[in-house]
C-alpha cells in the first residue's frame, strides 16, 4: 500500500467516523424528549409540511388519517398534493429526500412512514437543515387483509362433513338393495313358470325403482346441502370477520391518532390530541365521535340522556337521564356497555367526575332550588350525598373542576340572573368571576376550566348566545365566537381547542373551535346536536 | 259553577293589582337605592363581592315574599268560598278544563304573572272540592339559553306553581312537580311566539279525577 493510498484510506475513515458520530448527535438530540427539534420558524407561524405516501395495505388512508390529524391540531399545516406530485418527490427505499426539491414546495418538515412488522416507521425530516430529525418504530394496529383463505377452507370443511353423511346414505340404499336382491325365492313355488319371472321381474324393478330414486334424492340434497352449507359458512364468517375488521379498524384509527399525536410532539414539542373523542347529545341520545368525526355512534340507546362528562380514564361517562317523574345520574361503562344510576329521585343534573375518578359532583333540585352535591362514584348512589352549595331557592348548577381538583367554577342564580362562581372544593371561598352589573340583566352559563387552569370559557347572552373566555387572575373576558349562536364550550386536553355547539352551519351541530387561529371546523352530522364533552387523552382503543 | 266563581273574584283583582303596583314601586325605590348607594361606595361594578350581591338579592326577596304571602291570603279565602265543602262527585269537563289549563311565565322567570296567578287561582277551588284529586305540575322552558340550566328554571317554575296553590289552601302532599326544561316543546321553531308558548307549566291529574 503507497503512502498516497494510506492517506487516502485514512480520510476515508475520517470521514466515515464523522459520519457515525454526527449521526449519533442526531439521535442523541432526537430522544429528548419534549424539545422541538432542529425546525425554526417564525413565532405565531405555523410551518409547513408534506406527509408522503404510507406503503401499507391500508395505503393512503393511513396517510390521509395522519395528515388530517396533523392539520386538524393547528399546530402545523400540512400542503395539499395530488397522487402523482406524492409519487413523483417520494425518495426511493433508503435515501435521503431531495431536500431542495420539499423546499421549492414550502415544506419545512417531511413526515414519512413504512409499514413494519408491527406497525409503522415514522420519520420526520427537517428540510431546512436538511436532515433526519426523528425515526421511530410506531405500534401500530393495522386491519388484516380480507380472510378469503379462511372462508374456503371452512367451506372446504362443512362440505366435506356433509359429502360424508351423502355417502352414508347412498350406502344404506345400495345395502337394501343388495338385500332385496338376496331375497330367496319362496320355498315349493309350484305355480306356472310365467308366474314366477313376472313376480321375479316386479322384485328386480321394484329394486331398480328404490334405488333410482334414492339416487336422485341423494343428487337433490347434495345440491341443496352444498348450497345451504356454503352460504351458512360465508354468512357466519362474513359476520365474524366483519366485526373483527370493524373492531380492527377502530383500532387502527386510535393507534393512527396516536401515531399523529407523537409526530406532532416531534415537530412542535407537544403532543396533538388526535387520540380523543367527544361525547354528545342529538336526539336525545349520548354520542360519541373521534377528533376527526370518524366512528361516531351512539352509546345509549333510549329515552332522553343529558350533559355527558368523561371519567378521567376515560373509560366511562356520566350523564343525567329524563324520564316524567324526574332526572337521576347515570354511569355508563363505554367497554361493557352496562349503564348504572346513581341517584333515585327528583332533579339531577350536570354530573362531572372529580379529578381523580373518585366522585361525582352534580347538581340535585326540590322545591327550594337546585344545590351542588358530591357523591362516591364507585357507590350505588345510596350514601348520602355532601352538600357543597346553598342557593336558598337559586339555581346551582353546571359545575366544572380547577385542572387541580382544588375549586370549582359553577353556575349559580343567586344573584338573580345566572352567573359564573369560583368556590373551593369543599364549599368554602365562594368568589364571583363573570362581571356582574347591577340592574343589567345578564345571562352566563355552563363554564368549563381551561387544562392549563388560567381561564374558564362560557356562554354568555347578548341577544344571541355566544361563548367567551374569562381569565382567571385579571377577571378580564373575551368573546370567541360571533356568527351563529354559539354554546356549551368544552376544553380539548391541549388547552387550546374548544368543542361546542353552533349554528354557523344552519342546523345545530357540535364544532372545533381552535382559540388561537379562531380557526372553526364541524365534526358532527346529526341536526340538533348539543352539550359536548371531550374525552382525556385515550392510550387504548 | 264558573259564573259565580267570576262574580265573586272580581272584586278581589284590582285588590291584588294595586297591591303589585305598591310591589313595583317598592322594588325600583329599592333598586334605585341600592344602586346610589353602592355607586357612591365602590366606583367599579365589577368590585361588588358576592356577599353585598347576594344580601341585597335577600332584601328584595324578602319583600317580595311578604308581598306575595298578603296577596295569597286574600285569593286563599276566596278560592276556600268559591270551592264550596269537599264532594266524592266526579270532575265536571268544566273544572278539568280548569284545572288542565296551561299557564305561561315570562323569559328566565319563574314568578307568576297575573294572568298565570288567575289561572292558577281557578285551578285551587277544584282540588279543594276533590280532596282525593292528586296532580303532577311539569315546568317547562322555551330552547333559549343553557339546556341545562332551563331544566333548573322548569323546575322553580313548577315549584312556584305549587307554592302559590298551597298558599291557596290546597295541601302540598297532593302536588307533585317534575321538570322536562326545553326538551318537550309545546311549539316548534325559533320565534318570540313559540318561545311564548314553550315557558309554561303543564298540570296532569295523576288520581282522583
Amino acid at each position: 500500500m503507497s503512502p498516497r493510498s494510506l492517506s487516502l484510506a485514512t480520510l476515508l475513515g475520517l470521514a466515515v467516523s464523522a459520519a457515525i458520530t454526527t449521526a449519533c448527535a442526531q439521535d442523541t438530540t432526537s430522544r429528548a424528549p419534549g424539545v422541538r427539534l432542529g425546525l425554526n420558524y417564525p413565532r405565531g407561524s405555523v410551518p409547513r409540511i408534506i406527509v408522503l405516501p404510507i406503503d401499507t395495505a391500508s395505503g393512503d388512508s393511513a396517510r390521509t388519517i395522519i395528515q388530517r390529524d396533523l392539520d386538524y391540531s393547528d399546530r402545523v399545516s400540512p400542503i395539499p398534493l395530488d397522487a402523482a406530485t406524492l409519487m413523483g418527490i417520494t425518495p426511493p427505499e433508503g435515501q435521503e429526500p431531495n431536500y431542495e426539491l420539499f423546499a421549492k414546495l414550502g415544506a419545512a418538515a417531511i413526515v414519512q412512514g413504512k409499514k413494519t412488522a408491527n406497525g409503522l416507521r415514522m420519520t420526520l425530516y427537517d428540510v431546512g437543515a436538511k436532515r433526519r430529525v426523528e425515526s421511530r418504530e410506531l405500534s401500530v394496529i393495522l386491519v388484516p387483509p380480507v380472510r378469503d383463505a379462511a372462508i374456503r377452507d371452512s367451506i372446504m370443511v362443512e362440505t366435506t362433513m356433509r359429502e360424508k353423511a351423502l355417502k352414508d346414505s347412498v350406502t344404506r340404499v345400495l345395502r337394501t338393495r343388495a338385500a332385496i336382491m338376496r331375497r330367496p325365492p319362496i320355498k315349493k313355488d309350484t305355480r306356472p313358470r310365467r308366474f314366477i319371472v313376472r313376480d321375479s321381474l316386479r322384485r328386480d324393478s321394484a329394486a331398480t325403482a328404490y334405488v333410482r330414486r334414492g339416487m336422485q334424492r341423494w343428487d337433490d340434497d347434495r345440491r341443496d346441502s352444498v348450497a345451504e352449507a356454503a352460504s351458512a359458512v360465508v354468512t357466519r364468517l362474513i359476520r365474524s370477520d366483519s366485526m373483527v375488521r370493524a373492531a380492527a379498524a377502530t383500532n387502527e384509527r386510535m393507534s393512527l391518532h396516536r401515531a399523529s399525536d407523537e409526530v406532532e410532539s416531534w415537530i412542535t414539542g407537544r403532543r396533538g390530541i388526535a387520540a380523543t373523542r367527544i361525547a354528545y347529545v342529538a336526539n336525545g341520545l349520548i354520542r360519541v365521535v373521534d377528533s376527526d368525526g370518524e366512528n361516531d355512534r351512539a352509546v345509549t340507546t333510549r329515552g332522553t340522556s343529558l350533559s355527558p362528562a368523561w371519567h378521567p380514564n376515560g373509560r366511562r361517562l356520566v350523564y343525567s337521564r329524563m324520564s316524567n317523574v324526574g332526572t337521576q345520574i347515570e354511569q355508563l361503562d363505554l367497554e361493557t356497555g352496562r349503564a348504572r344510576s346513581m341517584s333515585s329521585t327528583g332533579l339531577n343534573i350536570t354530573p362531572v367526575y372529580s379529578v381523580d375518578g373518585r366522585s361525582i359532583l352534580y347538581s340535585t333540585g326540590d322545591e327550594a332550588g337546585t344545590d351542588l352535591v358530591m357523591v362516591s362514584a364507585d357507590g350505588d348512589g345510596g350514601s348520602t350525598p355532601q352538600r357543597l352549595t346553598f342557593g336558598r331557592g337559586s339555581d346551582n348548577n353546571s359545575p366544572s373542576f380547577s385542572p387541580d381538583g382544588r375549586q370549582i367554577a359553577f353556575i349559580s342564580g343567586r344573584s338573580r340572573f345566572p352567573e359564573v362562581y369560583t368556590m373551593d372544593a369543599d364549599g368554602s371561598n365562594l368568589q364571583l368571576l363573570t362581571p356582574f352589573v347591577p340592574g343589567v340583566r345578564t345571562y352566563r352559563t355552563a363554564p368549563d376550566w381551561s387544562p392549563d387552569g388560567r381561564s374558564v370559557a362560557y356562554e354568555q347572552q347578548n341577544g344571541d348566545f355566544q361563548v367567551w373566555l374569562i381569565n382567571i387572575r385579571d377577571k378580564e373576558p373575551r368573546r370567541l365566537t360571533s356568527e351563529g349562536e354559539n354554546e356549551g364550550p368544552s376544553w380539548a386536553p391541549d388547552g387550546r381547542h374548544l368543542s361546542l355547539s353552533s349554528t354557523r352551519g344552519g342546523s345545530k351541530q357540535i364544532w372545533v373551535l381552535d382559540t388561537e387561529s379562531g380557526r372553526f371546523r364541524q365534526l358532527t352530522h346529526n341536526p340538533g346536536a348539543r352539550l359536548s364533552s371531550w374525552s382525556p387523552m385515550l392510550s387504548f382503543q | 259553577m264558573s259564573k259565580p266563581a267570576v262574580f265573586v273574584q272580581l272584586p278581589t283583582k284590582p285588590m291584588i293589582k294595586l297591591s303589585r303596583v305598591v310591589t313595583i314601586v317598592v322594588l325600583s325605590a329599592a333598586t334605585l337605592m341600592g344602586c346610589h348607594k353602592k355607586a357612591s361606595q365602590r366606583p367599579a361594578p365589577r368590585r361588588i363581592n358576592a356577599d353585598s350581591l347576594l344580601r341585597e338579592q335577600a332584601r328584595l326577596d324578602s319583600i317580595a315574599r311578604a308581598d306575595a304571602a298578603r296577596a295569597a291570603s286574600a285569593a286563599a279565602a276566596a278560592a276556600a268560598a268559591n270551592a264550596g265543602p269537599p264532594t266524592n262527585a266526579a270532575v265536571t269537563p268544566r273544572e278539568r278544563t280548569a284545572l288542565s289549563a296551561t299557564i305561561y311565565f315570562d323569559l328566565d322567570e319563574s314568578v307568576l304573572t297575573d294572568e298565570a296567578r288567575s289561572a292558577v287561582e281557578a285551578k285551587a277551588p277544584v282540588l279543594l272540592r276533590h280532596p282525593d284529586m292528586r296532580i303532577r305540575i311539569v315546568g317547562h322552558t322555551d330552547s333559549q339559553g343553557s339546556d341545562e340550566y332551563n331544566l333548573a328554571l322548569g323546575l322553580r317554575r313548577a315549584a312556584e306553581t305549587k307554592r302559590y296553590l298551597a298558599a291557596l289552601g290546597v295541601d302540598e302532599g297532593r302536588m307533585e312537580i317534575v321538570t322536562m326544561g326545553e326538551e318537550r316543546p309545546a311549539v316548534q321553531g325559533n320565534t318570540q311566539e313559540a318561545y311564548a308558548l314553550n315557558r309554561r307549566a303543564e298540570f296532569e291529574i295523576l288520581a282522583g279525577g
